[in-house]
């Protein structure tokens, strides 16, 4: 049954709009909550993604956007309310489903929306220091703003009794990692329970973004993530060509295609060597995968003149032809680096101490994985079907379909079993993309329209989402979720019953990241 | 079992050394190897023969210029060996590398790094973001350059700066000023 047959049923939703596979309805704020519960647990839809947006100077309404993913339908649906401005409340979806949880949060602290009945209504992305009432996201809210320094409690989850201890870690880390702080309750070794508190990078990415020339905020989508600088792009210019309606040229898709996979390929390279190296003291995958990774860093400076595989998507196409001379010298390095990493991590994994480190930790079960929304590696590991490569295909996707590693465990080792999986589906495409490369263009000229679009990238950590409204030839709203911003909930799942230890092995088998959670 | 995986891996598993002639011909980054040396010499001259201790903090960063910290620990560059040691705590440290734009959440913690970081204690500010703000600066939820929060002596452009930029910057700045 896809989208419109299952809304047929339900009488509360109105269709607006159907466009390029995504259903635009909207639904009154009483029922949103209900209709999405019945989407989530009758209909097996997934929650992606939940969104405000500030529609006062047009209809004196804040809008909540709730977009369910249908992917046997390979379909999206947007699901709008809108709250009247004197009254920003509906009844919270979070009650019902667990993966709207940090959205519904965040909404709050960006735009005054209240979750009426959110089971944790807490501040996330305001930190201590921004005063009462500050809702950044609001039309009225200045992008320069100074703000005040004030000292609202940022209270945490705590729990007393005999022999318990509450260690405190971060935002500063022993490692080179990024900053975030995590509260540990433990008793003796074992974790107790187990919550982050994150959004220290938080720069206001979405704020920058407004009132500017969509072409002028592509630095601002590298930066995001720095590690994850082509998908987040890719999914940003896809839905600018969807709004547009400009069809790329299948050697710009498959040139865009490549990219992603080779950032894939450097990035699944690091995880390995870091699980091993950094995770659990087996330096020796380390030392030889970040070696390895060295040389893809490498090819990208060569080709790109960057280490990152950035600046090379664009709006229309991508930003220089490669010729085949190039090509060539990819599929080289990037076959021998593949082979290369293979032989070590086979080396690893007859390792029994290693092993023993990865089997039976930091367990994340298929139903709780599915509660929370999990996406990429986290979902695939614990068996949770999920790819937007294959349930929403884009670019050079559409024509070579893919392969979907999965693993039932849900424990690290699962994880690293998909990544190894993954490496290999990957320099499979790389091959088969430069073997079969169009010829033509490489970039056509677009000329911007007003509209909105979503668009879905399965970036090497998983789904990124971005929501996007153009208006007057500047962005409206644009809503770049990370796959990270969903996964972080998981730790309160995974982390409980390991030993403290452990926590950086479960960390680093996500490797999720902060900046682009953080926004 | 896992004795005869043991023992097929040691007879016939892939070879885990690289036969000399590789070894050999493996490419030497020139103009790397020379900044090391001299960075070397300065460190020597400067902290007496003990190696030059860096504390990383991440102030705000896209976790590019964080890749590529961890990049100058890899068998390419691998700093150890000129005197360079990235350590756990702000307490071990001589310098800080701060990278990212300052955001207003991060301002306390960068804060209470430095004071926590012995003096005399040098700082950089590594890449464009924490140089002046570069692209965030506009931003409501960013400070703007390290320098508003902190004493910065050493910038590092770039975005992020590759790793041989990273040593030339701070043997440049070694070299010059008295700190």
């Amino acid at each position: 049954m896809n989208i419109q047959e299952i809304l047929k049923k339900i009488s509360e939703v109105k269709i607006v709009e159907i466009k390029n596979n995504t259903v635009f309805a909207t639904v009154s704020r009483e029922d949103l909550a209900r209709v999405s519960t019945s989407l989530v647990d009758e209909h097996k839809l997934f929650l992606s993604s939940l969104y405000g947006t500030d529609n006062r100077k047009e209809n004196q309404t804040f809008g909540v956007n709730v977009i369910f993913g249908d992917d046997a339908n390979h379909q999206w649906l947007r699901l709008s309310a809108s709250l009247p401005e004197n009254d920003p409340s509906y009844p919270s979806i979070t009650r019902t489903i667990m993966a709207a949880h940090w959205y519904e949060r965040y909404m709050q602290d960006m735009f005054g929306v209240i979750a009426v009945g959110h089971p944790d209504p807490r501040r996330l992305v305001n930190h201590e220091n921004i005063p009462e009432g500050t809702h950044p996201l609001r039309k009225d809210f200045a992008v320069n703003t100074k703000l005040e320094k004030a000292n609202v409690p940022y209270p945490m989850h705590h729990i007393e009794g005999e022999g318990i201890f509450e260690i405190p870690v971060g935002p500063i880390h022993a490692g080179i990692i990024e900053p975030g702080h995590f509260r540990f309750n433990v008793a003796g070794e074992r974790i107790l329970t187990l919550e982050g508190k994150l959004f220290f990078t938080h720069k206001g990415v979405e704020k920058l973004m407004e009132g500017k020339n969509p072409k002028d905020a592509l630095p601002y989508v590298e930066g995001i993530s720095g590690d994850m600088a082509a998908s987040h792009c890719l999914a940003y210019v896809q839905a600018i060509e969807t709004i547009s309606n400009c069809n790329v040229t299948d050697r710009a898709k498959m040139l865009r295609t490549l990219v992603l996979e080779l950032e894939r390929l450097t990035m699944h390279i690091h995880d390995l060597a870091n699980i091993g190296g950094m995770g659990t003291g087996y330096s020796f995958i380390a030392a030889n995968g970040f070696r390895i990774k060295e040389r893809m860093m490498r090819l990208s400076d060569d080709i790109f003149g960057n280490r990152f595989w950035r600046e090379f998507i664009t709006i229309g196409g991508v930003t220089k032809d490669l010729n085949d001379l190039q090509l060539k010298k990819i599929l080289e390095i990037s076959k021998d680096a593949y082979f290369e990493m293979n032989k070590i991590v086979m080396l690893a994994l007859a390792s029994d101490g290693f092993l023993d480190r990865m089997q039976t930790t930091g367990v994340l079960g298929q139903e709780a994985a599915r509660a929370f929304g999990a996406l990429g590696i986290a979902a695939r590991g614990s068996g949770l079907d999920r790819d937007v490569r294959r349930d929403h295909p884009y670019a050079a996707y559409q024509k070579y379909p893919t392969t979907v590693s999965l693993k039932k465990k849900g424990d690290v080792h699962s994880r690293y079993l998909v990544r190894i999986e993954e490496m290999k589906v990957s320099i499979d495409f790389i091959e088969k993309i430069i073997a079969e490369m169009e010829t033509g263009d490489v970039s056509v000229p677009v000329e911007i329209k007003d509209g909105y679009a979503i668009s879905a990238v399965e970036s090497w950590r998983g789904e990124i989402l971005c929501a996007l409204e153009i208006k007057n030839g500047v962005i409206e709203r644009c809503f770049p979720r990370d796959p990270s911003f969903c996964n972080w909930a998981l730790f309160g799942i995974m982390g409980p019953g390991n030993i403290v230890p452990d926590f950086p092995l479960i960390n680093k088998s996500l490797n999720l990241s902060y900046s682009g959670t953080d926004l | 079992m896992k004795f005869f995986q043991l023992l097929k891996i040691l007879l016939f598993g892939p070879k885990v050394t690289e036969n000399e002639q590789t070894i050999r011909d493996f490419p030497v980054d020139a103009q790397f190897e020379k900044v090391g040396e001299e960075l070397k010499a300065t460190i020597k001259r400067l902290y007496g023969g003990r190696s030059l201790r860096i504390r990383a903090v991440d102030a705000g960063s896209t976790n590019a210029e964080e890749i590529e910290f961890t990049a100058l620990n890899n068998a390419y560059y691998d700093i150890d060996r000129f005197g360079l040691t990235f350590v756990a705590s702000p307490r071990h440290a001589d310098m800080l590398f701060v990278s990212g734009p300052v955001t207003r959440n991060l301002e306390n913690a960068l804060k209470t790094t430095y004071e926590a970081a012995p003096s005399p204690c040098i700082v950089v500010a590594l890449g464009d973001g924490a140089i002046d703000g570069g692209i965030w600066k506009d931003s409501y939820a960013v400070v703007g350059g390290v320098e508003k929060v902190i004493p910065v002596h050493i910038r590092i452009p770039g975005n992020p700066p590759r790793p041989i930029e990273i040593l030339r910057g701070v043997l440049q700045s070694l070299n010059q000023k008295n700190f």
